[in-house]
């Protein structure tokens, strides 16, 4: 869909790299095959009430400063929803839920681990630290997790019912989880995304939160101006052929897109799918994050993050790099899918002057 | 009673997860909820469970929990008084 | 051009009835699924009143055509297969229709029905457990087994916002319809009864031994049940196009948060009045037009009061239209709840009716609210306020109107 007015008016990322406090952007970046981030969360104690926070799990928190700085980018404003995206959701409390329910064979269960457990603990919690009382919503449908959750936001700003959303994402991973990801040999795979071999992709964990808007402003770090949802490509049709009706209904063209940032993850079966883009846009310098931030299902979240700081510092990063056509970013394509299904495609631009 | 107090304030501050609290820094009979600590409905769950765990002394239902629950002290009290229950029975 | 939401198909599974001809039935019945009998195994369901579906994941298996035999599906994946099968085939959407079509799935457990016997097997070693049970455990599982079956494929997605799921993508749904982003979704929840939820909630102190009492002075808690409801919701050009005869009219919806309490309601019922209230803001109609409210009211302490307090703040005591629960019915179905609560909304419209609100004896004191109890006929029924709270206070409420 055509988008008039969307900003991204505030945003934070706690991930496997320092996105928390930028330095990230400056070239400072880790060895993401460690998992388990303990090392790059905040100083929580910094930014929640310790009353409160008693029960929370690293997710719950990670979420919750990640909002917080998001809300203090866009200058505090009180969203009129908050959405949030994960794929598996708070897997700690339901992992220590579970075990408890199995060990004790039903009996004498506490409940602090069930209640932290749902999938909308985030949303709620993010709610109570503001005292918001506006819509919460909590999207998890595997790579559209994310995705889901921005559209949404996106129509409410579009059909005028708010002028401010928190859109957020998370997911952790906890380590019987990362066991039988492994099992199942999903996204842990250890395989790198074509030359940028010294660094395999691993899986990842984190919290992304920005604020979209409708109003725009001195500070807003880039809009929003086409995004598109397929669940699978309709037959007969080629994803070269989706991606350049959607860029035309921004009276754009494949050689206006000054960068692409791809979600290649390093399994065959499933970067495959990324080449006709990587053919389609020869003009444009092709960015890839996948072996910096990990994968998950909402991993792609994290490619929000990186194209709106690169719009707005004007800066390539290095490490991204798959091929440099030496171009300023002003135009952005952000794609992502699995294996041939849930495409999602962004345009951010920009804020027009 | 003043040792099962003592190693009531441990066992809460460990349950609940209460950072930065001592068990000295907790009265006797000053409230745990509300004002005092701040403990909410949740922490009664706990606190029911807390004691079926640890004392084999069951609560019934969160309204109950408000009354046994009110200081360290009733904790104790009620602990005692269920205990001397089940040796004369 | 007007962007009216319209539901042209509806289809259930519940304790009450395997499709929408059963729960009529049992509805001109007043017959309730709330029993001691266990499908599940479980040594709580085993001593506490549930509403279960009896019928085995096999027995679900072989009334879906096209499921493989070899695949694993979750039981909230079957529940929610069957139910949107049915609401597809009433709406008549033809293949072709469901391609071009969304779906907007909600669950809040998910496959953890398998996940929990995965897990089990897991903790007695990391390399064991079927990886099969372990890959439906996501809400995301559903969802995509549902859209393979009937061939859905431009959109799906997964709403998880506990109890007001269902009414949640019914909310998202009806956005992306009027952003004309799909012509028809295929809308609803599904949610099956397992370990982890019963053993949750009865950690929360709020299940009841006995069969639930919505708004009864003398309540004692919730009955767990499990079911799925799901609806095709349709923009007035494609109903244009396919010549069908709309059902009902989603005419209006509200989505508010308590910013309360992680489980609890907030004694004003402020995040409960204000989804009320966006329902019928957005909708266009006054409060004086609602014909009966079909209520969150799940029988705990805490809900029926906040619910309670919320609607006398909307409708006042002589105002207030007539008011039931029908979780006596079919146990508190938690994502599910939000479908099968607008599919007997749907019902009420097309029949005139108003469900009774059963085992209520005696009203609240602090509110007075008495509801309906026995099954009302022949009534004109044009606009229904379903209500669906959740956890986190997640408060939904749709206003669902007469064509």
């Amino acid at each position: 869909m055509l988008i008039r007015n969307v900003y991204i008016n505030g945003l934070s990322a706690v991930s496997v790299q320092p996105t928390f406090d930028e330095s990230f952007l400056d070239g400072n970046s880790k060895d993401p095959s460690f998992v388990y981030i303990k090392g790059l969360e905040p100083d929580y104690k910094q930014y929640l009430n310790p009353t409160a926070s008693r029960r929370f799990s690293r997710l719950i928190k990670m979420s919750l400063v990640a909002a917080q700085k998001s809300i203090a980018m866009a200058d505090g404003v009180m969203p009129e929803a908050i959405i949030t995206g994960t794929g598996l959701g708070c897997l700690e409390d339901t992992e220590k839920f579970l075990t408890a329910l199995i060990e004790s064979n039903e009996s004498m269960l506490s409940p602090t681990a069930f209640i932290q457990s749902t999938h909308n603990t985030i949303s709620g919690q993010i709610a109570m630290m503001i005292n918001c009382y506006n819509s919460n919503y909590t999207y998890s449908n595997r790579y559209f997790s994310f995705e889901s959750s921005l559209l949404d936001g996106i129509l409410m700003l579009e059909d005028r019912s708010c002028k401010h959303v928190l859109v957020n994402a998370a997911d952790e991973v906890i380590p019987s989880v990362h066991s039988i990801l492994k099992r199942m040999q999903l996204w842990d795979r250890r395989e790198c995304i074509q030359q940028q071999a010294s660094m395999p992709v691993t899986i990842g964990e984190g919290a992304m939160s920005m604020m979209i808007s409708s109003e725009k402003k001195d500070t807003s770090l880039a809009q929003i101006k086409a995004y598109k949802l397929l669940y699978t490509l309709p037959a007969e049709s080629s994803i070269e052929g989706q991606i350049k009706s959607f860029l035309e209904e921004a009276a754009l063209s494949v050689s206006d897109i000054d960068v692409i940032l791809l979600g290649m993850n390093g399994d065959a079966s499933n970067d495959c799918y990324y080449t006709p883009v990587q053919s389609l846009f020869t003009e444009s310098t092709q960015l890839v994050y996948k072996h910096l931030f990990g994968e998950s299902f909402t991993a792609s979240s994290f490619a929000y993050w990186l194209s709106a700081q690169i719009i707005r510092t004007k800066k390539i990063i290095p490490s991204c790099v798959l091929s440099d056509k030496n171009r300023t970013p002003k135009h952005m394509f952000v794609y992502n899918q699995f294996r041939g299904k849930y495409h999602s495609f962004c345009l951010l631009s920009d804020v027009e002057v | 009673m003043n040792q099962l107090i003592t190693e009531l304030k441990k066992e809460i501050i460990y349950q609940l997860n209460l950072q930065d609290i001592t068990p000295e820094s907790i009265k006797d009979d000053a409230p745990l909820f509300g004002e005092g600590l701040g403990l909410d409905s949740i922490d009664v769950l706990e606190l029911i469970v807390l004691l079926q765990k640890k004392y084999g002394i069951k609560v019934n239902g969160a309204e109950e929990g408000k009354t046994v629950f009110f200081s360290v002290k009733s904790m104790a009290e009620y602990i005692t008084a269920k205990q001397q229950q089940q040796q004369q029975q | 051009m007007s962007s009216r939401v319209l539901i042209t198909g509806i289809g259930s599974v519940s304790s009450i009835g395997l499709s929408i001809q059963e729960l009529t039935d049992s509805i001109v019945t007043s017959s309730s699924g709330v029993s001691r009998k266990t499908r599940l195994d479980s040594i709580l369901a085993r001593t506490l009143p549930t509403a279960q579906i009896q019928l085995s994941d096999e027995e679900l298996k072989k009334r879906i055509p096209g499921l493989s035999s070899k695949q694993v599906y979750s039981r909230t994946a079957l529940l929610g297969m069957l139910a949107a099968s049915e609401a597809i085939a009433n709406a008549g959407l033809a293949p072709s229709d469901c391609n071009a079509a969304g779906l907007v799935n909600s669950t809040s457990a998910g496959g953890m029905d398998k996940g929990e016997i995965f897990y089990a097997d897991y903790l007695t070693s990391a390399n064991k457990g079927n990886l099969k049970f372990a890959q439906t455990h996501d809400c995301g599982d559903a969802a995509e087994q549902i859209a393979a079956l009937l061939h859905i494929e431009q959109y799906i997605t997964t709403i998880s916002t506990a109890c007001s799921s269902a009414a949640n993508a019914m909310i998202h749904a009806a956005r992306l319809i009027k952003a004309g982003i799909c012509d028809i979704v295929i809308a609803g929840g599904s949610d099956a009864i397992c370990k982890f939820t019963i053993n949750g909630f009865n950690s929360l102190m709020i299940l009841s031994d006995e069969d639930c009492k919505p708004f009864d002075k003398n309540r004692k808690g919730l009955n767990l049940g499990e079911a799925a409801g799901y609806f095709v919701l349709e923009s007035e050009a494609s109903v244009k196009r396919r010549g069908v005869k709309p059902l009902a009219v989603l005419s209006g919806y509200g989505n508010a948060c308590d910013a309360y309490h992680q489980t609890a309601s907030s004694p004003n019922g402020e995040g409960a009045y204000l989804a009320m209230m966006q329902a019928i803001r957005t909708s266009g109609f006054e409060p004086a037009e609602i014909d009966y409210i079909n209520a969150h009211g799940t029988g705990t302490q805490n809900n029926d009061l906040s619910e309670s307090v919320a609607l006398l703040r909307i409708f006042t005591e002589s105002n207030l239209p007539p008011v039931s629960s029908t979780k006596a019915m079919t146990g508190h179905t938690l994502a599910a709840a939000g479908g099968i609560e607008a599919v007997l909304s749907v019902l009420a419209i097309q029949n005139g009716w108003i469900f009774p609100n059963k085992n209520f004896s005696e009203a609240i004191e602090e509110t007075g609210i008495i509801p309906v109890t026995e099954l009302q006929t022949n009534k004109s029924i044009k606009h229904i306020l379903s209500n669906s709270f959740g956890f986190g206070g997640n408060n939904s409420s749709l206003l669902i109107s007469a064509c």
